[in-house]
C-alpha cells in the first residue's frame, strides 16, 4: 500500500456564519490529483489551510507522517510542501530567474539555488526571459514562472490552484506535460475547472461541493456522476458562466 | 562583456567622489563641516531607504536609533576621554545601543504579529517618548559619572570647581591605537579635515555594506517582502526573522549616524528625538528617491543647501518708488513669506519636486546620466575636474584665473 502523504480529518473554516471548508480528503504519495468544484465550494481555502497561510478554524492536517495543523506557512514550506495562489503572485519587480532563485536558495543555497533555477529556466520555457522583470511576463508564462517556483524547491507535495487560468489551448497542453514531469518527483494537487485539461491529466478526480467532498473517482466515474453535472450544470451554472 | 571602466556606476563615483575629497582643500573649512552634517543626515536616511524602500517597513522614528547613538557616544565618551584618551568603547557603545534598542523593538513588532502598518506609529511613538524623556532630564540627578543629560540644553560634561575642571563638551572621534604615539582626533577646523573624511569614509562604507547586503538573500527576500510577504513566506522564508534582522541592521546604521553627529557638533540634545528631525528624515528619503540608496544623500543636500540659502536671500529687498501698489504689496509678501516662514517655501519645493518626480529626484538624474554617458564623461567630468583643481590652486596656492 502505498504511503499516505497527506491526511485531512473534518478540517474546517467558517467565514461568519458561512462554513467554507468542513472536508476529510487522504492523498497517496506520487498521485497527480485533480480538485474540481464550482465557484466557492472552498477549493482555494482549504489549499491556503493546508500551505499555513490561513489558520484552520478546526480539524487536523497531516503531512508527511506529522501533524502539520496550524504550522506557520515557512515550516510547511520546509517540511516539502509548495503552493501556487489562485492570484498571480509572482514577485513582479524581481527578476524572472529571480524570483525562482529566491525559491531555489532557502532548500539548496546560494550557488546551487542559481544552478536549479537556471534549470527551471530550460523546463519552464523562459530561459530567453530569464532577466525580465516579472511584470512584463504574459498571462500564461507567469503561470509557468508560478508553477516554476512551486517546484524548484524540489517539494513532495505541490499545490497548485487553477494554473491555467487564462491560457491558450495550446498553452494548456503544454502546461499538461509539464505537469506530469513534475509529477515524477512529486506529488501533486492540482485545482481546475477546464475539463479539457481534467481529462488529459487522468488522475483521480474528487469533487468539492459546499465545502465538503461530494464526489471522489477516476474522471470516467465523475462524468457519469449525475450529482456532479447538478451541482456544475444545475440553477445558476456556475461553471458555463464563468470566464 | 561589461566594461567597467566606462560604466555609469564608476563615472557616478568619479562624479561625486572626486569633488567631495578635494572639498577640503577647494573651499574653506566651513564647507567640509557643512557636508559633513549633509552626509551625516544621508547616513540616517540610508538607514531609512534600507527598511522602508527595500522592505516596505516604514519607520517614521528612525531618529530613536539616531539620538540613541548620539547620546550613548556622549555618556560613554565624556567618562572615558580624560581616563583613556580615546573614544573606542564610546563608538561601540553608541552603535550597540542603537542596535540593541532597534533588536527590542523589531522584535515585539514582527514577531509580535503586528501589522506592518503600524511600524510607522510604534516607532514614532518611540521618538517622541525618547524625546519628551530627554527634555526631562534637566535636573542634577541625571548624570552618568560626569556626563549631565542637561534637558534641553543637551549633554555635556561636569566639571569639579574645586579641582578647577571646566564643564567640556562631547569628545570628537578619537583614536589611539597601539603603535600610535599619541591619540588622533578626527576634527574639523583650519588645521585638519579629518573629521570630514571620516564621515566621507562612513558614507561610502556603509553604502558599499548595505549594497552588498541587498544581493546576499537578506536583501533579496527584503524585496521579495516588499513585493508579496505572503508568497516569499510560502517559499520557505521565515519573513519575520528577515524583517527582524534588517530593521536590527538600519537601526545600527542610524546609530552609526548619530555617534557621528554627536562627534561631529560635540553636541546632543533632545532636537534628534524631535518630530521635526523624524519628519526632515523621511523628506529627505522621498525627495531624495526612497529606491535609490543614494537617494537619502541628494535629499539631505537639497533640503540643506535650499534651508541655509533661504536663510540668506532677501528678495525685493528695496521697492521701486514707481511700483503700483499691487505690485508694492505682491513684492512685499513675497520678501515676508521668504524672509519669515521661509519653511513655508520649502515644504512647497518639496511638494513641487515630489508631485512632479514620483520617485525623486536621484532614478531620474541618474536615467540622464546613463542616456547622456558619452557626454558625462568627457565633458561634465573634465569640467567638474577642471573647476576642481582651480580652486585648490586658487585657494591654496593664489593661482586664480577669475
Ligand atoms: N477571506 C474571506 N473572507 C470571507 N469569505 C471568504 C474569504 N475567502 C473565501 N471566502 C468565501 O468562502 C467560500 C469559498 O471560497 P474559495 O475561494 O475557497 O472558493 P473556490 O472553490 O476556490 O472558488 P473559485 O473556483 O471561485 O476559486 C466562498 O463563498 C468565498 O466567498
Ligand atoms: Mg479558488
Amino acid at each position: 500500500m502505498p504511503e499516505r502523504i497527506l491526511e485531512v480529518a473534518s478540517l474546517t473554516k467558517h467565514f461568519g456564519g458561512l462554513r467554507a471548508v468542513h472536508l476529510d480528503l487522504t492523498v497517496d504519495a506520487g498521485e497527480l490529483r485533480c480538485l474540481i468544484g464550482p465557484n466557492g465550494a472552498g477549493k482555494s481555502t482549504f489549499f491556503r489551510m493546508l500551505s499555513g497561510a490561513m489558520r484552520p478554524g478546526s480539524g487536523t492536517v497531516r503531512f508527511r507522517g506529522r501533524d502539520i495543523t496550524g504550522w506557520d506557512a515557512f515550516r510547511v514550506a520546509r517540511l516539502g510542501m509548495s503552493i501556487k495562489f489562485q492570484v498571480a503572485s509572482v514577485l513582479e519587480e524581481l527578476s524572472v530567474r529571480d524570483n525562482l532563485h529566491l525559491a531555489a536558495e532557502f532548500r539548496f543555497g546560494n550557488r546551487a539555488g542559481q544552478r536549479r533555477a537556471a534549470a527551471m529556466l530550460e523546463v519552464i520555457g523562459l530561459t530567453e526571459r530569464a532577466d525580465h522583470p516579472a511584470t512584463w511576463l504574459s498571462h500564461g508564462e507567469k503561470q509557468w514562472l508560478e508553477i516554476g517556483m512551486a517546484s524548484v524547491g524540489e517539494p513532495a507535495l505541490i499545490l497548485l490552484d487553477e494554473p491555467t487560468a487564462g491560457m491558450t489551448a495550446e498553452e494548456m497542453k503544454k502546461t499538461v506535460r509539464l505537469l506530469k514531469r513534475l509529477n515524477e518527483a512529486a506529488t501533486v494537487i492540482v485545482v481546475e475547472h477546464d475539463m479539457n485539461f481534467i481529462r488529459m491529466i487522468a488522475g483521480r478526480v474528487t469533487v468539492m461541493h459546499q465545502g465538503e467532498v461530494f464526489a471522489e473517482g477516476s474522471m470516467e466515474e465523475i462524468e457519469r456522476n449525475d450529482g456532479v453535472r447538478d451541482i456544475y450544470l444545475g440553477k445558476g451554472s456556475h461553471y458555463v458562466v464563468r470566464r | 562583456m561589461r566594461r567597467v571602466w566606462s560604466s555609469t556606476e564608476t563615472l557616478a563615483a568619479l562624479l561625486l567622489l572626486l569633488p567631495l575629497l578635494a572639498v577640503p582643500w577647494a573651499f574653506k573649512p566651513y564647507a567640509a563641516n557643512v557636508l559633513a552634517v549633509y552626509m551625516i543626515y544621508g547616513i540616517l536616511a540610508l538607514s531609512l531607504t534600507l527598511i522602508w524602500g527595500y522592505a516596505g517597513i516604514m519607520s517614521f522614528g528612525q531618529t530613536a536609533f539616531f539620538g540613541i547613538g548620539a547620546y550613548a557616544y556622549g555618556a560613554i565618551g565624556l567618562n572615558w576621554i580624560n581616563r583613556t584618551q580615546q573614544t573606542h568603547a564610546a563608538l561601540v557603545g553608541g552603535l550597540v545601543a542603537a542596535a540593541l534598542l532597534a533588536a527590542v523593538v523589531g522584535y515585539f513588532m514582527f514577531y509580535g504579529r503586528i501589522s506592518d502598518v503600524y511600524a510607522s506609529i510604534i516607532t514614532l511613538a518611540l521618538t517622541l517618548v525618547l524625546f519628551a524623556f530627554a527634555v526631562s532630564t534637566g535636573g542634577d540627578e541625571w548624570v552618568i559619572g560626569v556626563a549631565r543629560f542637561g534637558g534641553f540644553n543637551g549633554m555635556f560634561g561636569q566639571g569639579e570647581s574645586s579641582q578647577n575642571i571646566a564643564n567640556f563638551q562631547i569628545p570628537p572621534v578619537t583614536v589611539w591605537l597601539p603603535g600610535m604615539a599619541e591619540p588622533f582626533q578626527f576634527k574639523i577646523n583650519r588645521e585638519s579635515a579629518a573629521g570630514y573624511f571620516l564621515v566621507l569614509g562612513a558614507s561610502v562604507l556603509v553604502y558599499v555594506v548595505v549594497r552588498w547586503l541587498l544581493r546576499v538573500r537578506l536583501g533579496r527576500v527584503a524585496i521579495g517582502i516588499r513585493e508579496n510577504e505572503a508568497r516569499v513566506a510560502s517559499l520557505g522564508y521565515d519573513t519575520r526573522f528577515y524583517k527582524f534582522a534588517l530593521f536590527t541592521i538600519a537601526g545600527a546604521i542610524a546609530g552609526l549616524a548619530g555617534i557621528l553627529f554627536a562627534a561631529w557638533g560635540r553636541f546632543v540634545n533632545p532636537d534628534r528625538f524631535g518630530l521635526g528631525f523624524a519628519s526632515s528624515t523621511v523628506v529627505y528619503v522621498l525627495l531624495g528617491g526612497r529606491t535609490s540608496l543614494l537617494g537619502g544623500f541628494v535629499g539631505a543636500a537639497i533640503i540643506g543647501y535650499l534651508t541655509s540659502y533661504l536663510a540668506e536671500i532677501v528678495p525685493f529687498a528695496t521697492i521701486p518708488g514707481d511700483a503700483t501698489p499691487w505690485m508694492r504689496f505682491l513684492m512685499e509678501a513675497g520678501r515676508r513669506i521668504v524672509r519669515e516662514a521661509p519653511l513655508l517655501v520649502q515644504g512647497a519645493v518639496l511638494v513641487g519636486i515630489v508631485l512632479a518626480l514620483e520617485d525623486g529626484v536621484t532614478p531620474p538624474l541618474s536615467r540622464l546620466l546613463t542616456r547622456y554617458r558619452r557626454w558625462a564623461w568627457w565633458v561634465l567630468l573634465p569640467v567638474v575636474v577642471l573647476y576642481f583643481a582651480h580652486r585648490v590652486a586658487c585657494l591654496q596656492a593664489d593661482w586664480c584665473l577669475f
